[in-house]
């Protein structure tokens, strides 16, 4: 069972993701992005997973690592059970919006969309 | 006040507390050079922090020099695709990022960030180079992609260097 604090991170994580106070930033990894402090680092990865007939789904993982790049802690969203709530609402949904946040702050995504609809704007 | 003025006018007063005024001179002569003594050593103690964290920082901008080589030579071995070799390079370099944190306690949490970062950057691109290796796939790596995570770390600990030299100055 992960622990609390990863669920109480992912919240703080998605509140800091959302006010723009993280800088998130691509890894070799696809769909993988790091955010940096001082001391660890929080990575959220999506990865494809299946069941046991085969059919493929994402899931969504965070990772704490240290200064050595050691992991310190890891936990999958379906490492929670699905009614598993916090304030915003099931830890599941928290995990897959903390990934799209960060990606979004990674690649510019909103930047981008801004300059392309101005772009077309100007079109006749 | 007039009356001590007075006093300090008669001879007899002079002749009587030569002494006394002589005392209350030499203390207040000993105090004036306590306190300079004390602002000389302070001021040395002062000397001393700002040289120890200037060759601090002359440390930290020579170890950023370092990392940036070895990264360089990171992207070389990228590019030939040394896999094998690798993986050893990575852990080196993350050491070698890991020592600047350690060694200049002076860094400002920003640039301790900047290393942070870097260290999990090739972190990760060990991980994935050593699952190729065990996977025996190493054409899943992209030299490309790859080379172009560590243009990106050699960029941020270059930035780095220079906002440690600009703090100094």
């Amino acid at each position: 069972m992960p622990s609390e604090q990863m669920a109480d991170l992912i919240q703080e994580l998605n509140r800091l993701t959302e006010g723009g106070k993280l800088d998130w930033v691509e890894t070799a990894e696809e769909n993988s992005f790091v955010a940096s402090f001082p001391k660890y680092s929080a990575t959220i990865a999506e990865v494809l997973d299946s069941d046991s007939w085969g059919n493929e789904y994402s899931s969504y993982v965070l990772t704490i690592m240290d200064l050595n790049g050691k992991t310190l802690d890891s936990v999958r969203d379906r490492d929670y059970s699905t009614d598993y709530e916090v304030a915003d609402g099931p830890i599941r949904g928290e995990m897959r919006k903390l990934h799209d946040r960060a990606r979004r702050k990674a690649l510019r995504v909103d930047e981008a969309l801004a300059d392309l609809l101005g772009s077309l704007r100007k079109v006749k | 006040m007039i009356q001590l003025a007075i006093n300090f006018a008669d001879a007899d007063f002079w002749s009587e507390h030569w002494g006394d005024v002589a005392s209350v001179l030499g203390f207040a002569l000993t105090i004036g050079l306590l306190f300079m003594t004390k602002s000389a050593a302070t001021a040395a103690r002062d000397a001393a922090r700002a040289a120890k964290s200037r060759l601090l920082s002359v440390d930290s901008m020579a170890d950023c020099a370092a990392a940036i080589s070895m990264m360089e030579e990171i992207k070389r071995l990228q590019r030939n695709e040394a896999w094998g070799i690798l993986p050893d390079r990575y852990m080196a370099v993350r050491r070698a990022l890991n020592a600047i944190h350690v060694n200049a306690p002076q860094l400002q949490p920003a640039h301790e960030s900047m290393l942070t970062a870097a260290i999990a950057q090739f972190t990760i691109i060990e991980k994935k180079v050593e699952r190729a290796g065990f996977a025996r796939n190493y054409a899943t790596l992209s030299p490309a992609s790859l080379n172009s995570v560590v243009s990106k770390q050699i960029d941020e600990i270059d930035r780095l260097r220079n906002l440690i030299r600009k703090a100094e100055n």
